[in-house]
Formats: structure tokens, C-alpha cells, sequence
């Protein structure tokens, strides 16, 4: 066979990350990589380190170039064929908002995350595959903006999204999850990112929730959610492969990690409710609910990875059995918090269908039942009365995951929960014990926070003094971009185009 | 613990801190079993204004979408400070009532424990 | 028992004869689809093999092609010229 004349998989690896690598001579080491060894973790031998894909530069380009040219005939068809006019509903378009508002400005974030990662680690190996990753983020944000600009042609609330990044309450959530993993050493970052955030969990952000764009008819998110999927798996190899090196190093790390895995599983957990909300409530055709999810992904593969891993003394991330709690539960909690803080917010909410909330019955049973399709129900009675339920009073908002504190005690679902911490010269509050914890452990950080109820009553906000104003600080414009979907420009946008269309009756309520 | 850090020191004070209010104080309130209303709510005012002020010019109308809300006597409510049991005076004023930067308040109206039987 | 280790793919045809090759080489394979998605579970450990797709295919397959059609996995990888492999444990 021609294989013998040519070098095989691991050779090719071997050589690039070996032999292209060297010891620095006119500065030491140490000083020219400062970052990879001050968070604690030690390193005996940086050989040991293996990407497991052993993939090589030329391959990376090879595949790589593929998968853009695939992805990009399919956008072009996309816009060409009106493909925005085959989603389920335009109520599916929340759903594309709050990926592009964001979602893409991480995989930005994580481009940059990984070019300083990438630089920061002596080891050649792991510089190798945090370049590689940097790339691929780069190309993720861009392949996402192209198929959304499609898209913003058509709705709303999609005009600014750079602009609301910095500013809005609800993206500081995704925007400091990650700010908090780059402002950390890279062994952290990588640990938070690939490993927690990437293996642990995305695995809910692009699979079912992609396979549900797929499902409504959004061809442009399902070819850039797969694509970026593929890359995905590589990063998350990666991120095994970092944990696994760390523990294998030295027993040290040991502690080290797990602190890391307590802190990145609740953080990356609490980020994802707005992915659970996604599914449940912003896809007209449904999937899998976020409880299904959940199981299959935590439950089952999660845990399972766990186990394997208990071999090196790493237990089951802290506060996991609340995440599993609250999974009746968080999405529900999540919608109807949403839905009245709407007149700040880039996208449309709205109560769901009858349809819909038998589906919710079924997947959620009594709990749903009893709990929350009533306070559907009583949004619907407002509503249909002309006093459509807002909440236009800033929240209560968490000083770790910036997110409002809607959350209930994890066994009284009745009431709020609410955890005091103190730094040297205030009082904050946190959603959880989770929280809590990972403030407790790192206080100087944390009390930095910029909380935008807080920026808004410092008068921080360009003077706003209301959510009205405030939507106007994030560039929204109210009753277009903002609140409730029926009878928006959207709404109305959508029947419009669908009156004209011969073989499509309007049946939208 | 502290942040494990390169350099020096790593300190920083609260974004939120006091003296950013030029005066005025941030807290809290949260009306238990009224979970209609997802979140404790959070305010600014001036320490000398008067409870019974706050309560009915600022926070009874945030809530006014509540049917329980017209109902609420805040004198025979049951109130909890940083979540501990308290009794405030409605009549005197923030300060003169201890409530300071960053306190969190709870309340619950008895007789009025919101809807559908599970505290909507 | 072993946990399940999994491996997801795009459901296109360009992957069909790669889902064939994991159903013939493993036992007790659980395929289950989705909108756009096949997820293969099986207990403990995967293999893909080179020779096995290449038959499916009727051409040459190179291994590192999986990438293209490659949507999630969880397990520990070992990969060279000729195999695939996902497994819990060492």
C-alpha cells in the first residue's frame, strides 16, 4: 500500500508539536511564558500532552476549507430562495435574536480567549490546539453573522447587537460568564471553556437546540450550528485532554481542578437556562424539552464522563444535584421573567399557544400544571384585556451570574431564593449556593461586577432613570424591537407575507 | 480565599458602593408568595424619606397589577430584614428605620397569599 | 456496567456510510435520530474503522473525514490511520 512510503497520523502530530518546538535562550522561560504557572498548576513534562484527533496544520486547512465551502452554498441558496420565509413562525426569530445578540459575541470572545491561551502555554502541543481554536471561534462569529444579516433584512431588534452587547442586562450575562474565564489564567480558561462550558455542556446548545432550528425551518442556523458543531467536538477533546494532562501531571492539581469544575459546571449550568428557554419556549415546533435534555446530556453523558474521571480523585461538580432539581422548573421560571421585564429587551416574548402548553403538560406534568401554566394563563387574561403584564421595576440581579434572581429555593419551589455575601465594604446578593461559593472564593473579583439595575440607579446609563429609557440607552426601540410579539412589526410582517403567498393560509392567532 | 494573582496586590472596591449614590441609598424588596412578579425588586431613594412614603408612592404602584396588591395593609404585613424577622415603623424614615445601602427586605400580607394557591 | 459513550453525526448522505460502518463493527449500537442529527450510543466503547467505511463508501476513506460530518462526542478518543475509538476507563 501507498501508506508505507507515507508518514502515518501520529508521526505527522509528533513532528509538528515536537520537533518545531524550542527552549528560549535569551530570556528564560518562565519569563517569556509567566502565565502557566502561577495559577498553581505544575507541569512535569509537557511532552506527555496529545491531541487526541492528532490533527496536523494541512488537514486542519484541508477540512476546514471544506466545511466553509459546504456551509457557504448553502447560505446562498438560503438567501436566494427567501429562506426566512420558511421558519415555522416568526416567533422562532427570538430565538435567532438571542443567539446573535448573545451568543456570537462569545464565539468572538473565545477567539480572543484562545489567541491568549494559545500564547500563554510553553507546552507546543497545547499551543497547537489553542491556536487551532482560536481560529476556528473567528470563524464561528463570522459564518454567524453572515447568515444572520439575511435575517436582519426582515425583523426587528437585530440592528445593533455590538452596541447592546456592553449594555444589555441580559447579555451581561453571557458577556461576564466569559469575561470571568479570560481575566483568569489559561490552565482556568481552558478548563472553563473547553472543558466545563464546551464538553460538559454544549452539548444542549447544539444539539438539540440546533436539531430544533432544523425542525422549524431554519436552514441558515441549522448548516452554521452543525458546522460549528464539527469544530466543537475538536474543542472539546481538547478540553478533556487539558484536565485529563492536569491530573495526570502532578496530585497537586488535583484540588486545583475540582475548584475549577465546581466553579465552571454552575456557572456554565446557570448560563444555559437561557439555551433551555430557547427550546422549550422560542421554538414553535418542539424537540426535546429542556427536563429531556437535561437527562440525556447531564444525566446520562455528563455523569458518565464524571465517572471516568473519578479515577483521578475528581467527584461530581458541586451543587449538580440543584441544576437536577431545578429542571422542572428553570425554563418556566426563565419565560415568565423574560416576558415581563420585555420592555428592555431585543426580542419578543409572548404566552404560548394552547398547543404548546399541552405539550408543556406532557413533558412537565403536575408541576407545570399546577404552577405555571396558571401564571400563563393569567398573562393571557391581561393580555386579551388590553393590559399586557410587564414588570417595569429594575430586578434584584446575582453578583456572579449577573442573571435577575428569579430563582426558587431548591426545595420550595414557592419561594424566592436569595443568598447575602459580603465583601470588606458592601453587601451583594447571589441567586444560589452556587454562586455564593464561587463569590466566597474569589470576593475582589466578583464585588467588580458591573450590575446593570446598579449602573442604572448610579445614573451610569446615559441618565436613564426608567426601563424605558434604558431600552432607548441599548438603542431598542420601543414596541418594534421591545415586548410583546402579537401585533408587532414582526407579527404583522410575518401574516403580510404570508397573505400573499398563495398556497400558505394564515391560520397565525 | 483571595484571587490568585500575578503582581503585586489584587484589590479593588465595590462597583456598587455607597458613595456612588451621592447620598441616596440601593436596596431591595421582595413580597413573598407573589411570584407573578419574578424577582425581588430593586430601588434607589433618599434615606430620609419616610417608609410609609416609599411604600405607597413607589412600590404599591410597581405592583399595581396584582389583585392582592390594592388589598395590602402594610401595617399588618410581616416583614423580614436581611432575611431575619423585623418590625420597621412605617412612619419614620428609611435611616431612622436602619435600612441602609445594599439591605434586602421581605414581606409577606397575610390573608393575601396570592394566586391560584401556589403564591402566583 | 459501562456507561454509554456516544458519537454524533449529521444526517446527510455524505455520513450514511459511516453510520453503517459503526452499526456493523459494534455491538449493541443505539441509533436514534433527530431533526437534522444521528446520535449512536453504545456501552463502553466505539470504533470506527477505516477499512469497514471504506467498503460502505466504495472509496478510499480517510478517517480524518469524519470531522466534516461531525457533530458531538463523548468518551476518550484514540485515533490513528486505521481506527477510530471512543471509550470510557483505560
Amino acid at each position: 500500500m501507498a501508506k508505507a512510503r507515507k508518514l502515518g497520523l501520529k508521526e505527522r502530530y509528533a513532528l509538528l508539536t515536537r520537533g518545531l518546538d524550542w527552549e528560549t535562550t535569551y530570556q528564560p522561560m518562565d519569563k517569556v511564558f509567566p502565565y502557566d504557572t502561577y495559577e498553581g498548576i505544575k507541569i512535569v513534562d509537557w511532552d506527555k500532552w496529545e491531541d487526541p484527533f492528532r490533527l496536523t496544520m494541512d488537514a486542519y486547512w484541508k477540512y476546514q476549507s471544506e466545511k466553509e465551502r459546504k456551509l457557504y452554498a448553502i447560505l446562498d441558496a438560503f438567501q436566494q430562495n427567501n429562506g426566512h420565509l420558511n421558519i415555522s413562525d416568526a416567533r422562532y426569530m427570538s430565538a435567532v435574536k438571542i443567539w446573535l445578540q448573545g451568543i456570537t459575541p462569545l464565539e468572538y470572545a473565545a477567539h480572543r480567549g484562545f489567541a491568549h491561551a494559545g500564547r500563554s502555554f510553553r507546552g507546543a502541543g497545547a499551543r497547537v490546539a489553542c491556536q487551532m481554536q482560536s481560529i476556528d471561534e473567528l470563524r464561528h462569529a463570522q459564518t454567524q453573522l453572515h447568515a444572520f444579516s439575511h435575517y436582519n433584512k426582515y425583523f426587528s431588534g437585530m440592528h445593533n447587537f455590538a452596541h447592546m452587547r456592553d449594555r444589555a442586562w441580559y447579555l451581561s450575562i453571557p458577556k461576564s460568564f466569559f469575561e470571568d474565564a479570560m481575566s483568569a489564567g489559561p490552565f482556568e480558561f481552558v478548563t472553563s471553556i473547553s472543558f466545563a462550558f464546551e464538553y460538559v455542556l454544549t452539548n444542549l446548545l447544539f444539539m438539540p437546540f440546533v436539531s430544533g432550528a432544523a425542525f422549524n425551518g431554519d436552514m441558515a442556523t441549522t448548516t452554521f450550528g452543525f458546522s460549528a458543531q464539527s469544530d466543537e467536538s475538536r474543542h472539546m477533546t481538547l478540553g478533556l485532554e487539558v484536565v485529563k494532562f492536569m491530573l495526570e501531571q502532578h496530585e497537586d492539581n488535583v484540588p486545583i481542578v475540582q475548584a475549577w469544575l465546581d466553579k465552571w459546571f454552575w456557572r456554565g449550568y446557570r448560563l444555559l437556562g437561557l439555551v433551555g428557554t430557547m427550546m422549550d419556549y422560542m421554538l414553535p415546533k418542539k424537540v426535546m424539552s429542556w427536563k429531556e435534555a437535561w437527562e440525556m446530556y447531564w444525566e446520562e453523558n455528563g455523569i458518565a464522563l464524571f465517572n471516568d474521571l473519578a479515577r483521578y480523585g475528581i467527584r461530581l461538580p458541586k451543587h449538580h444535584e440543584v441544576a437536577t432539581k431545578e429542571k422542572g422548573r428553570l425554563t418556566h421560571e426563565l419565560w415568565a421573567t423574560l416576558y415581563q421585564y420585555g420592555n428592555a429587551l431585543g426580542l419578543h416574548t409572548w404566552v404560548p399557544e394552547d398547543e404548546e402548553l399541552d405539550w408543556f403538560s406532557e413533558k412537565y406534568g403536575e408541576q407545570f400544571d399546577t404552577m405555571y401554566k396558571p401564571r400563563l394563563l393569567y398573562f393571557r387574561e391581561l393580555e386579551e384585556k388590553g393590559e399586557r403584564f410587564y414588570n417595569n421595576r429594575l430586578p434584584m440581579v446575582c453578583q456572579v451570574c449577573q442573571i435577575p434572581i428569579f430563582y426558587t429555593e431548591p426545595d420550595d419551589p414557592q419561594s424566592q431564593c436569595v443568598r447575602i455575601v459580603e465583601s470588606k465594604d458592601t453587601k451583594h446578593h447571589c441567586c444560589s449556593d452556587g454562586c455564593a461559593d464561587i463569590f466566597n472564593r474569589e470576593p475582589e473579583k466578583y464585588v467588580q461586577a458591573l450590575i446593570p439595575p446598579q449602573q442604572v440607579y448610579r445614573g451610569e446609563a446615559d441618565g436613564a432613570r426608567d426601563i424605558f429609557e434604558y431600552a432607548k440607552y441599548l438603542h431598542l426601540e420601543s414596541g418594534v424591537d421591545t415586548g410583546e410579539y402579537r401585533n408587532s412589526p414582526d407579527h404583522k410582517n410575518w401574516q403580510a407575507w404570508h397573505a400573499a403567498t398563495p398556497d400558505n393560509s394564515d391560520e397565525a392567532a | 480565599m483571595t484571587v490568585t494573582h500575578l503582581g503585586e496586590s489584587y484589590d479593588f472596591p465595590s462597583a456598587n458602593r455607597e458613595e456612588r449614590y451621592g447620598g441616596d441609598i440601593n436596596f431591595y424588596i421582595q413580597w413573598e408568595q407573589h411570584l407573578l412578579y419574578a424577582c425581588p425588586s430593586a430601588y434607589r431613594a433618599p434615606v430620609d424619606m419616610v417608609l410609609r412614603d416609599f411604600l405607597e408612592n413607589m412600590l404599591r404602584p410597581d405592583y399595581a397589577a396584582h389583585p392582592d396588591t390594592a388589598k395590602v395593609d402594610f401595617e399588618k404585613c410581616e416583614w423580614k430584614f436581611d432575611q431575619k424577622p423585623w418590625q420597621p415603623d412605617l412612619d419614620k424614615t428609611l435611616q431612622e428605620n436602619g435600612i441602609g445601602h445594599m439591605d434586602y427586605l421581605q414581606f409577606r400580607s397575610p390573608g393575601l397569599a396570592g394566586m391560584h394557591g401556589v403564591g402566583n | 456496567m459501562a456507561d454509554n459513550v456516544f458519537i454524533a453525526l449529521q444526517n446527510n448522505s455524505e455520513a450514511q456510510p459511516i453510520i453503517e460502518a459503526i452499526v456493523a463493527d459494534n455491538d449493541g449500537a443505539v441509533v436514534s435520530e433527530s431533526p437534522g442529527m444521528v446520535k449512536i450510543d453504545v456501552p463502553g466503547r466505539l470504533v470506527i474503522k477505516r477499512e469497514t467505511v471504506t467498503e460502505k463508501l466504495g472509496r478510499e476513506f480517510d478517517l480524518q473525514e469524519l470531522h466534516i460530518n461531525l457533530i458531538s462526542l463523548g468518551g476518550n478518543i484514540d485515533e490513528d490511520d486505521d481506527e477510530f475509538i471512543l471509550s470510557w476507563g483505560v
